[in-house]
């Protein structure tokens, strides 16, 4: 379990985060969701250890966070940042291989090519090892990053929970490569680890999260479970719009959508 | 596009084949110089002084002195030289997460100029009653301000316990320029056999190596020529980003520390006792990647080989060419190696990937 208590974060004169409590769960997918500049990358910093909180306590697998060394804090959590880069030219395999790095001590073993191959595999990747990663599609960088991080935390033979903490990963992705992640990331909450990810589209964080959390103004504004949240009437205030909830299928899950009315009123007056 | 370099990570060919380049090289650098020396009197040499004079007699005294006094201690600190500066400019173009970055951004090379042209000077005047101290007044003093301008610009690119790239990128840019400034005053009021001194310091030579300046040199490029490899695997992950190396299990800070500073006392030794020797560290590492992929286990050794190859010929070049006079060899690196960078660059143009 990643417990963060009452995390606050200044950063000059302004309150980046204040007051947070929160807890990621092994076996969950959390998602963090809000307006923009709400928190939710910094949030996602300080849970992974990246970045100290001004004030407020992380604790992962109920140790303080930043007593953990830094190399085994690497084999029990994995980041994917917004948008890596790299100007160099790797091959796909390479770039992916980087994420044993934590299990690693001398060159890699069979079993790293194996468990980053895989992770190519569950990517659909896995014809393109061989490729300058430079020579891809902004898509296809964002989904090496995805394997690297996948083949990241996955290694045999540790008994501790595993996180893993992603920040918008379906960025540059078409549909159906979203829908990779999202199997992905419901595969990993299925075999135990705790996956936490800051995704924009709330029908998304519906779709794949057991745990809700709507940061606004640097605090957690809403919190609960999917269908809770989906009912609510403070999304659409949260985020400064009128939505409409629609229903879908047999399951009659619900969705939410921007009401076509306000704009169309918006322009009836201009 | 497929990847078509032989590069897997035990594929060391490559490295084989760079080191029996430099023995021959070095064997050729033996040899060549205003006194013609063919290989035989150069093994004749070598066997005579290493068997402690056991094989005398074979070759003149006089060759066996201009081979193993003269240019021997040369072709080592061509080699190290080289290997120098072309480590530190893989290495801190990793750090940086720039292929153009140069072993300069950290201030050494300006930091070197400003001890330089004090001890030239003579504003720097050390002891003058030792005979040492004064023979290595310029090294010294280039040493010194190397070191303390790296030392400056890293303690001002720190904010709150940490030091940044991008701060450290920008410290440097600045503590260049106000070097820059400092050189240009100094000048400005020095003589004009200063001004001259000084000119022919910045384009570099090998010219005053001897067994002494080599023994001063080489622990200061040994021991961080052996340390740095340690440090491939956290450099690779610095190639993606600062942040994602921590996430990697990486300590970033004590990597930014150790390697910048052990980049800073190899690039400052070379810069003290030869000047300043242009386009070694920017370009080997962009030939080696180009060849073998960016990766730095095999990047640090194959920089540090090919390095010291292009320095040793290029140190060949210089004192061969106009001898008995001899060229700046900064001149020979710029202007053998800029045409050849130009024509990869013009070749690769369509996928200028580092």
């Amino acid at each position: 379990m990643l417990r963060a208590t009452d995390i606050a974060l200044d950063i000059g004169p302004r309150q980046i985060l204040r007051g947070i409590d929160l807890a990621v769960e092994p076996g969950k997918v959390t998602a963090i969701l809000g307006p923009n500049g709400a928190g939710k990358t910094t949030l996602l910093r300080i849970l992974s250890g990246e970045w100290a909180p001004g004030r407020g306590s992380v604790e992962l697998n109920g140790e303080a966070i930043g007593k953990i060394p830094v190399r085994r804090l690497g084999q029990l959590r994995a980041y994917l940042h917004q948008e890596s880069t790299l100007d160099f030219a790797f091959t796909v395999l390479e770039v992916v291989l980087l994420g044993r790095s934590p299990h690693m001590k001398g060159s890699e073993r069979p079993e790293d090519y194996e468990a980053a191959r895989k992770a190519l595999r569950e990517v659909d990747l896995a014809d393109r090892e061989k490729d300058f990663y430079t020579a891809l599609s902004g898509g296809e960088k964002q989904r090496v990053h995805l394997a690297r991080v996948l083949c990241q935390i996955e290694e045999e033979g540790i008994e501790e929970a595993r996180y893993l903490f992603l920040d918008e990963p379906t960025n540059n992705l078409d549909l159906s490569h979203q829908q990779t992640i999202f199997r992905v990331v419901r595969r990993l909450a299925k075999a135990g680890t705790a996956v936490c990810m800051v995704v924009h589209d709330l029908n998304q964080a519906f779709q794949v999260a057991d745990h809700v959390v709507i940061l606004d103004k640097g605090a957690v504004a809403l919190e609960g479970e999917p269908e809770i949240i989906a009912q609510s009437d403070d999304c659409a205030r949260i985020f400064g719009v009128r939505l409409r909830r629609i229903e879908v299928g047999p399951a009659r899950r619900p969705y939410l959508i921007l009401d076509p009315s306000e704009e169309e009123e918006k322009e009836s007056r201009a | 596009m497929e990847a078509k370099r032989g590069r897997g990570p035990r594929d060391w060919r490559l490295l084989w084949v760079l080191a029996g380049m430099l023995v021959l090289a070095s064997v050729l650098s033996l040899g060549l110089g205003s006194l013609e020396t063919p290989g035989k009197a150069v093994l004749g040499a070598l066997l005579q002084r290493v068997s402690g004079g056991l094989w005398a007699g074979w070759v003149d005294e006089r060759v066996v002195t201009v081979v193993m006094d003269i240019r021997l201690p040369r072709v080592l600190v061509a080699i190290l030289v080289g290997a120098a500066l072309a480590t530190a400019g893989a290495c801190l173009q990793g750090l940086f997460r720039n292929p153009l970055a140069d072993p300069g951004l950290i201030g050494v090379s300006s930091g070197g100029a400003i001890g330089s042209i004090l001890a030239i000077s003579s504003v720097g005047l050390l002891l003058p009653s030792n005979s040492l101290l004064l023979e290595l007044q310029i090294p010294l003093w280039a040493m010194v301000g190397a070191m303390v301008t790296t030392f400056t610009v890293y303690r001002i690119a720190r904010i709150a316990g940490k030091t940044h790239i991008s701060t450290l990128l920008l410290a440097g840019i600045a503590v260049n320029a106000l070097a820059g400034a400092i050189v240009g005053a100094m000048l400005y009021l020095s003589d004009n056999d200063s001004l001259r001194r000084f000119t022919f310091w910045t384009l570099g030579s090998l010219q005053t190596t001897t067994w002494r300046t080599f023994l001063l040199m080489a622990p200061f490029i040994v021991i961080p020529l052996a340390i740095l490899p340690g440090y491939r695997r956290a450099l690779n992950a610095f190639l993606l980003g600062e942040a994602e190396a921590y996430h990697l299990g990486f300590n970033t800070q004590q990597t930014k520390r150790v390697v910048v500073g052990l980049c800073a006392l190899m690039v400052g030794v070379t810069v003290a006792f030869c000047g300043l020797i242009g386009f070694v560290g920017l370009v080997v590492p962009h030939l080696v990647r180009l060849v073998w992929g960016p990766d730095f286990r095999r990047l640090i050794p194959a920089s540090a080989l090919l390095g010291g190859l292009l320095v040793l010929l290029a140190d060949l070049l210089a004192r061969t060419v106009n001898a008995p006079a001899e060229m700046p060899i900064g001149v020979v690196t710029s202007l053998v190696g800029a045409p050849f960078f130009l024509s990869l660059i013009h070749r690769r143009k369509r996928h200028l990937s580092y």
